[in-house]
């Protein structure tokens, strides 16, 4: 099939590229859950114990924001995480060839984080539906060539919602399966569902980004894609 | 000429004739050296680096910072063009090698670890050392910046190799030989990026969290 044209910009419409992966979930889940108590314990990220006191771990996205500024991912010795760098490589690829980008001269840089999201109560509801200030984007929601995505690790049932091109009455649900990871283009600010469930709801989540966006930015947290 | 006594090649693979794989990268060498000078000084500043508590390694005798916390941190994690070229480069190698050792490349979930050395002639030296394991599927190599004209001395099956560096090639090479850089007379720094190539199952939980899927 062609590529589809948006009619008021002739810029390809927007569009989810997945694959699914045959990783051992739960093996994938036991570790992620010893890296999670080792973040706290023992402060393996050796994020400055006054900022790490600050972090509450009970409360969402506490993970996703150290994950944001403390680590990648992708460093973490893992045979499915390494699995989930090869598919996420070939993945942005398709993207490219979709939006007509050329892979090779943006010289990709890939971040990524896990989200470890208990159950949802009272106040704590995430749904951008109800609470639209929930819908966020990445890389400030600049489009291909910039992406962003995420992976299942412990995500069903659930729906994560997209507001395409930023279109309030434009929203698409994507119903999460387990073991599928995703990956879009930024400018389609997005927000999960609540969690209803007493097991965590854990996702692994991931930027990626153009080498001349990073020019004059400390290193140490991307990596080659 | 050298501290320590050479040591033994080490790698199992005795049946197969060694061999260098090489790429000639195209990059943009004076921006990569002052690019990789202003990462010196932000290491030796402690800007950049985790865990870091001062301690001694056994590379301090380099006379290189960034050689002695060469496990602090990850070269391939700097934003640098000639950087990214480089890392695909080192796994396109890696593909190589394996063909030629007859391992399975996508079945050993290959990682890597790279770090810089900036020398100069005043101050220390690489001398003969290896970077573990018995060779293939254990792969070391090092990349060229600022290395013209000197050479690299290896020990391959007890027979003394010496290998004339080229600025802008990288190399790799199975672990298992040990090596050592020769003499540097020339003012100026000697750069050079180096890397280790190591399957999934040679890679200790206890490491530091810099290793890079070599997907």
């Amino acid at each position: 099939m062609g590529t589809a044209l948006d009619s008021a910009s002739m810029k390809p419409s927007h569009k989810f590229f997945d694959v699914t992966l045959d990783n051992d979930l739960e093996s994938l889940k036991q570790y992620l859950s010893e890296i999670e108590e080792k973040i706290f314990t023992e402060n393996i990220l050796s994020v400055p114990s006054d900022i790490l006191k600050k972090y509450d771990r009970n409360q969402p996205g506490t993970l996703t924001q150290l994950g944001i500024n403390y680590y990648n991912i992708f460093t973490f010795v893992n045979p499915e995480i390494f699995k989930l760098k090869e598919a996420l490589r070939k993945l942005t690829m398709e993207a490219c060839e979709y939006y007509g980008i050329d892979f090779d001269s943006q010289k990709y840089l890939i971040h990524g984080w896990f989200n470890s999201d208990l159950k949802t109560i009272g106040s704590n509801g995430v749904n951008p539906l109800k609470h639209p200030s929930h819908f966020h984007d990445h890389s400030d929601g600049l489009g291909a060539p910039w992406f962003h995505g995420y992976y299942c690790v412990e995500a069903e049932p659930s729906s994560t919602f997209y507001q395409i091109n930023k279109e309030k009455d434009n929203v698409f649900e994507n119903v999460n399966k387990n073991n599928r990871a995703i990956l879009s283009e930024t400018g389609h600010p997005h927000g999960r569902d609540d969690w209803f469930f007493d097991s965590k709801r854990i996702t692994i989540a991931y930027d990626i980004t153009p080498m001349n966006s990073l020019v004059g930015v400390k290193p140490n947290k991307w990596m080659p894609l | 000429m050298y501290d320590n006594v050479p040591l033994k090649s080490t790698s199992i693979n005795t049946n197969v004739t060694h061999k260098f794989f090489e790429r000639n990268l195209n990059s943009d060498l004076d921006d990569l050296s002052l690019f990789l000078g202003k990462q010196y000084d932000r290491i030796k500043n402690g800007e950049i680096l985790k865990n870091d508590q001062g301690e001694k390694t056994l590379w301090d005798t380099s006379g290189s910072i960034t050689t002695s916390k060469w496990n602090k941190y990850n070269v391939f994690q700097f934003y640098h063009p000639a950087i990214h070229k480089l890392f695909r480069s080192v796994r396109s190698m890696t593909v190589e090698a394996c063909e030629y050792y007859g391992i399975d490349f996508e079945k050993e979930d290959f990682w890597v670890q790279g770090w810089f050395n900036i020398n100069y002639n005043h101050v220390g030296k690489l001398d003969w050392h290896e970077h573990g394991g018995s060779g293939a599927p254990w792969f070391h190599g090092y990349y060229c910046v600022k290395a013209e004209p000197s050479t690299t001395h290896y020990k391959v099956f007890d027979k003394d190799f010496e290998n004339i560096n080229k600025n802008n090639r990288a190399i790799l090479s199975e672990t298992g030989h040990p090596h050592a850089m020769a003499d540097w007379n020339w003012e100026g720094p000697r750069i050079t990026v180096a890397y280790d190539v190591i399957p999934h199952k040679g890679i200790m939980p206890e490491w530091e969290q810099h290793w890079i899927p070599l997907a």
